[in-house]
């Protein structure tokens, strides 16, 4: 993040402010509010809205969601990572053994892939593959 | 029981071990999502499809992380993809059901009226992360790390988000 000598005052300061660790050096800050009435302004008016959640809580009720979250999961499998490398395994065992030239291993030889994959459908009871199209960047939001 | 404990018991098919990080972390995160929602109906449903979610993702969790900013990453998916989906932010809701804020007993009614309807006025984002720093007293590390973002970029989005909320104010 690049800033300019102002941006960076003012976030220094609040920083400060916050107790957190400042950006440049307290003589910095000083050195560059004395002469600059915009950043001395600025910062009186962000530590005024910082001010305006004193005494403010956030609410937080009693919620329960446990029923409804165990009535979804009761046919969901987790999905551990050890399973993926060994499909990733066992593929690359059948793309080597099909690669072997003198071995004849057949027509229904072909169809293991498409059996691995339907298992999967299975396992995950929908399509692993799908193309999830709402999901939207953040920034398109605005 | 600590929340790592119970992860292992749930990838282990222990479904009990669950409910003890749903209980556990429910009310703080319907409280998160309201925040980015702005109001507490969508913030449940959010908070239910995160949870159901990150149990499906749990054979993945990285043991060297917390539970909740990890869940927090799935809950805010949930929370911008319902955003975009139904396509408002939080701003249609009627002032005086007090959504996001509990006013203590030194502030005054009006002024938390006020402040929650400048909240409201933010962008989710904002919104987001200026509750997180102001009601939760989160520090910069600890929301870089939520929201996954450098500690840089959340000092200047504070300063803005501060700086919408006094031009809101006033």
């Amino acid at each position: 993040m690049k800033l300019d000598e102002c941006e960076e005052t003012v976030l220094s300061k609040m920083a400060e402010m916050e107790g957190e660790p400042p950006l440049i050096s307290e003589e910095q800050t000083a050195r560059h509010l004395i002469g600059c009435e915009k950043c001395r302004m600025e910062i009186k008016r962000q530590q005024a809205a910082a001010n305006l959640f004193r005494g403010q809580k956030r609410r937080a009720d009693e919620v329960s969601l446990w029923s409804e979250i165990e009535k979804r999961i009761s046919d969901k499998p987790i999905v551990r990572r050890d399973f993926f490398l060994l499909l990733g395994a066992i593929l690359v065992i059948y793309k080597l053994l099909e690669m072997i030239p003198s071995q004849d291993l057949g027509f229904l030889f072909k169809f293991v892939p498409i059996i691995l994959i339907a298992a999967l459908f299975f396992f995950f009871k929908e399509n692993p593959f799908k193309i999830n199209t709402e999901l939207k960047v953040e920034g398109e939001l605005q | 029981m600590d929340d790592l404990a119970a992860l292992r018991n749930c990838i282990d098919g222990d479904k009990e071990s669950f409910r003890y990080l749903v209980e556990r972390y429910q009310n703080q995160a319907v409280a998160h999502a309201t925040a980015v929602l702005g109001n507490r109906e969508d913030a449940m449903d959010a908070v239910q499809e995160a949870f159901i979610d990150a149990y499906r993702a749990l054979g993945g969790f990285d043991f060297s992380r917390r539970f909740y900013p990890w869940f927090y990453v799935l809950l805010r998916n949930r929370c911008f993809k319902m955003l975009a989906s139904k396509g408002k932010r939080g701003r249609v809701q009627r002032l005086e059901d007090m959504e996001i804020l509990a006013p203590g007993p030194e502030v005054s009614i009006e002024e938390s009226l006020s402040l929650e309807a400048a909240l409201l006025a933010l962008s989710p984002e904002e919104r987001e992360l200026i509750t997180l720093k102001y009601l939760d007293g989160l520090s910069y590390q600890e929301l870089a790390e939520l929201l996954q973002i450098p500690k840089g970029t959340v000092m200047s989005r504070l300063f803005y988000a501060r700086k919408q909320l006094q031009a809101e104010l006033s």
